[in-house]
């Protein structure tokens, strides 16, 4: 699918600028405080990245901005997009005025039909209701800015949001995975390679782990590159380099 | 006179939005992880309900102890020049 992996490099793209700028405004973090900035650039990529067409991403946002020290990182982050979202943010809260005066119209319609018929069926189907009415709070509680929300607009927000948070675990995963590479020295070896050898390029191609679907794409490599294949003992996945 | 004008309009309207609901609560249905191994032509909207809450809250931890394994890994959140390399394949 096209839609998901354009999302997943925005994301990316988004997430490393992120980290970079979080890292420049402080050196030497402790291991909370880099926890805590690494999934606060994962968050604002996420939102970035959908370009804040979705009610849930401009919510992230604000959430994320109403601590003071985080409100300094999104906002580096975001830059002028920022500014942006609080002007639109003004024309957001006028509709939730009248979503809610709706749903009390609908409420008060429905007390009404189930006073003058209780039979058995209905009381039946209204426990139902009851459930999915429940549920539909906890889900409004875990949907950034679902609170306001009718339940229409809630499932499509879901869906989308479900979508974007399975992108980000994949590619937070993919990093990790990279990052492990990377600490085991492998990329040192290669970068040695690369000063003593000049007229080699080495790239790259994307990680293959164990879970994931095997999916390997190898650039284009012009005529006089030769390539060869190494296959590295770490759990089946595959490290292709091609110079 | 005018509540019996609304409440007509109001089942008017509910019946369009309701199979659009339907329609959106079978899409969440195919998402889930769990519910799609098993027989999906029972659709339980609390069920689904329920079920795309906890994926949610799975999908949180998950991101939570990624950042954590993350944070193990990368000494510092400034990008050196080699994972640059690294990330730039990756969005191929």
């Amino acid at each position: 699918m096209s839609a998901p992996s354009t999302f997943k490099k925005e994301f990316l793209k988004k997430w490393v600028l992120g980290l970079q700028i979080c890292g420049s405004s402080t050196k030497n973090m402790s291991f909370l405080e880099r926890k805590k900035a690494i999934k606060l650039s994962a968050d604002v990529a996420m939102a970035y990245a959908k370009d804040f067409k979705t009610c849930w991403s401009r919510a992230l946002i604000a959430n994320a901005s109403k601590q003071d020290d985080n409100k300094i990182l999104v906002r580096n982050i975001l830059g002028s997009e920022f500014e942006r979202l609080k002007k639109s943010s003004i024309g957001s809260k006028m509709c939730n005025k009248r979503v809610r005066s709706k749903k009390i119209l609908k409420r008060s319609c429905t007390i009404l039909r189930i006073r003058s018929t209780a039979t058995r069926r209905v009381l039946a189907s209204s426990i139902a209701k009851r459930l999915v009415k429940e549920r539909t709070l906890v889900l409004k509680g875990l949907v950034p800015g679902g609170e306001s929300m009718d339940e229409f607009s809630l499932l499509k927000e879901t869906l989308d949001y479900i979508h974007s948070l399975r992108a980000q675990v994949d590619v937070m995963q993919r990093l990790a995975y990279a990052s492990q590479l990377s600490n085991l020295q492998l990329m040192n070896t290669f970068a040695n390679m690369k000063n003593d050898m000049r007229t080699m390029k080495f790239t790259f191609v994307t990680c293959v782990v164990g879970s994931f679907p095997t999916r390997i794409q190898a650039r284009k490599l012009d005529q006089h590159t030769r390539g060869y294949v190494e296959r590295s003992n770490l759990s089946g996945n595959e490290l292709i380099i091609f110079e | 006179m005018s509540s019996r004008r609304s409440r007509s309009r109001q089942s008017g309207v509910s019946s369009i939005t309701d199979d659009q609901i339907n329609d959106l609560v079978s899409k969440l249905h195919q998402l889930l992880p769990e519910i799609r191994d098993r027989r999906s032509d029972k659709v339980s909207s609390a069920k689904v309900l329920q079920e795309t809450c906890n994926y949610i809250r799975s999908l949180h931890r998950e991101v939570d102890d990624l950042s954590v394994r993350l944070s193990e890994l990368l000494a510092t959140t400034d990008i050196s020049g080699d994972q640059a390399a690294i990330i730039r394949s990756l969005l191929m």
